[in-house]
């Protein structure tokens, strides 16, 4: 199961990142993850039902406040409030989690889904641990590197 | 008024998103953050279209939908779901409740507009505006077509008018054109090969940013076919070749809703004047025709007695100068204004060839008409008119029988 939705969880992001912000998206292997120390947003979403678990997007501040500015249109980076930038990376998250819930609902399995929890930190915190309940998906792009995380419990 | 579209959703960068799309359009996007907001925003400004999206705190679209569709006067209001739900027991539930149309997230913001353009009429906002702009306003008008000539024939036509015209050979042109700098109309030959007139038509049609933007096709009397086929993709009109520049004059003028009226009325001391100008046309004829009641309604709150129809410049009376005549004097017959005519030796003799104005009085002069006492010089009697010519507008219908002082002696 944690296979399948990664693989949703792939096609999803890259989806809404090029569609919403121009923006490609290119997956990595889990061992690509590469986040340094710079500050950065997380948003969480969870999902209830049959399958449950939680799917973490952690962008740094400077990627996502990229990603925001394009999204609006803004002239400058400067333009784009932290409140904003992760209000972005919240829905960002919500249509990527959509997409699992559509896919375990059409599966017999319906869920409900929570809104984003969206929380700046000083720099990336991974919430689980790569394993068999787990997933780390990595993305590049021209602007750096995201990470999904992708947990089932 | 320009109609109101209320987004709801809990995302501040999706409103954000939304009311950016919808800012080159004359309309007010309104924003709630939940379906309790949203509910209560909507029963305050009954907007005519609401954007909503599913999964939002306090009250979800589900939540706000039922409320709206239970509340008598919201539930006729359009709603289009925005959401990045898509199972197929969403969409069927939003269904129920007669939703207009089911956006998925991720979307392209041309998408939006597209769906919200297909239920609401939406209008650029430099169109909307352009209402207050005087008919000698700077145009740019494209021309695509093949033949230099045309360009240089409708250029020496509009000069009058100062509309700049930018002469294109190839559609590529005329969309990089477009996408530069604002332009008003396109002027484009319907008989281009390649079926290049179509094609540019749709791709400026699928461009947020030419969508409204009037596109004219120029084509050949005969060819009915392609003419056909422009008004059916929703051409703004097609001008026939050789063209009429007054025809193309009116016909951009009312795209663009820009006010003609200086070229004919004006006003003076107590009187509105109308001139009719010498190179009077049918095409002419049906413009005048389409201000003549705002023109003389306006007056009459303004305070203004008295028409004055100038036809010191016409060179001829014939049956359209004198249908024209006979609908303004009706107009003053209804709104109680006086009525005086001005014109030369010439034309009165013209007139006797008509039994509709074989009895005018005419005045020598426009001082003579503004200074004459009331009732000594009969105008154009408000008589039914006979059956209208092609080409000139209908004439007001229950037009009141005509009051003594208009009728010829």
């Amino acid at each position: 199961m944690i296979d399948l939705l990664a693989e949703l969880t792939t096609v999803a992001a890259t989806s809404a990142f090029s569609t919403m912000a121009d923006c490609a998206l290119t997956a990595q292997p889990a061992a690509a993850v590469a986040l340094n120390g710079e500050r950065c947003v997380t948003s969480s979403v969870r999902y209830s039902g049959p399958v449950s678990g939680v799917l973490h997007l952690h962008a740094p501040g400077g990627l996502a406040r990229q990603i925001s500015a394009t999204l609006l249109h803004q002239s400058s980076t400067d333009d784009v409030p932290d409140e904003l930038v992760a209000d972005t990376m919240g829905e960002f998250t919500n249509m990527v989690i959509a997409k699992i819930q559509s896919r375990l609902t059409d599966r017999g399995t319906p869920c409900v889904i929570t809104p984003p929890d969206l929380e700046w930190h000083p720099h990336f915190t991974p919430r689980g641990t790569p394993g068999p309940r787990c997933r780390t998906l990595p993305f590049a792009c021209k602007h750096g590197q995201l990470v999904i995380e992708l947990l089932l419990t | 008024m320009p109609p109101k579209i209320l987004t709801v959703d809990d995302s501040k960068t999706i409103r954000m998103i939304v009311t950016k799309a919808f800012k080159p359009y004359d309309c007010a996007v309104l924003e709630a953050g939940n379906g309790l907001e949203g509910y209560a925003l909507a029963a305050k400004e009954k907007p005519d279209l609401i954007i909503l999206d599913i999964t939002m705190p306090v009250l979800d679209g589900y939540g706000m939908l039922n409320r709206l569709r239970a509340d008598r006067e919201l539930k006729q209001i359009p709603v289009i779901m925005l959401t990045a739900e898509v199972g197929r027991d969403n969409v069927i539930k939003v269904a129920k409740q007669g939703v207009r149309d089911y956006v998925v997230k991720p979307f392209k913001e041309d998408l939006i507009v597209e769906r919200v353009g297909r239920v609401i009429e939406l209008k650029l906002r430099s169109a909307a505006t352009a209402r207050a702009r005087n008919y000698d306003a700077p145009l740019k008008l494209v021309v695509l077509d093949d033949k230099p000539a045309i360009a240089e024939q409708i250029r020496a036509g509009v000069a009058d008018a100062g509309w700049e015209i930018l002469p294109k050979a190839v559609p590529a042109e005329v969309l990089e054109l477009c996408q530069q700098q604002p332009v008003d109309a396109v002027l484009v030959s319907l008989a281009l090969p390649e079926d290049a007139a179509f094609t540019t038509f749709e791709a400026l049609r699928g461009n947020p940013q030419t969508r409204a933007l009037p596109v004219f096709g120029l084509s050949v009397k005969t060819a009915a076919d392609e003419q056909a086929r422009a008004a059916h993709l929703g051409f703004t009109a097609v001008i026939n070749k050789p063209i009429d520049l007054d025809d193309l004059k009116f016909k951009i003028a009312r795209a663009l809703n820009l006010d003609t009226s200086p070229k004919f009325f004006r006003e003076q001391k107590d009187a509105l004047i109308l001139t009719i100008p010498a190179g009077f046309n049918a095409s002419i004829a049906n413009e005048i025709s389409c201000l003549l009641k705002t023109k003389v309604a306006a007056s009459v709150d303004a305070g203004i007695n008295k028409l004055v129809l100038d036809l010191s410049q016409a060179r001829a009376v014939d049956v359209t100068l004198i249908r024209l005549a006979i609908e303004a004097a009706q107009w003053c017959v209804r709104l109680s204004l006086k009525q005086r005519v001005v014109g030369s030796a010439n034309l009165i003799k013209d007139c006797k060839n008509y039994e509709e104005a074989k009895d005018w009085r005419f005045v020598a002069s426009l001082d003579e008409a503004l200074t004459a006492a009331d009732g000594k010089e009969p105008a154009p009697a408000a008589a039914a008119p006979a059956p209208a010519p092609a080409g000139t507008a209908p004439v007001p219908e229950s037009a009141p029988a005509p009051a003594p002082e208009a009728i010829a002696a």
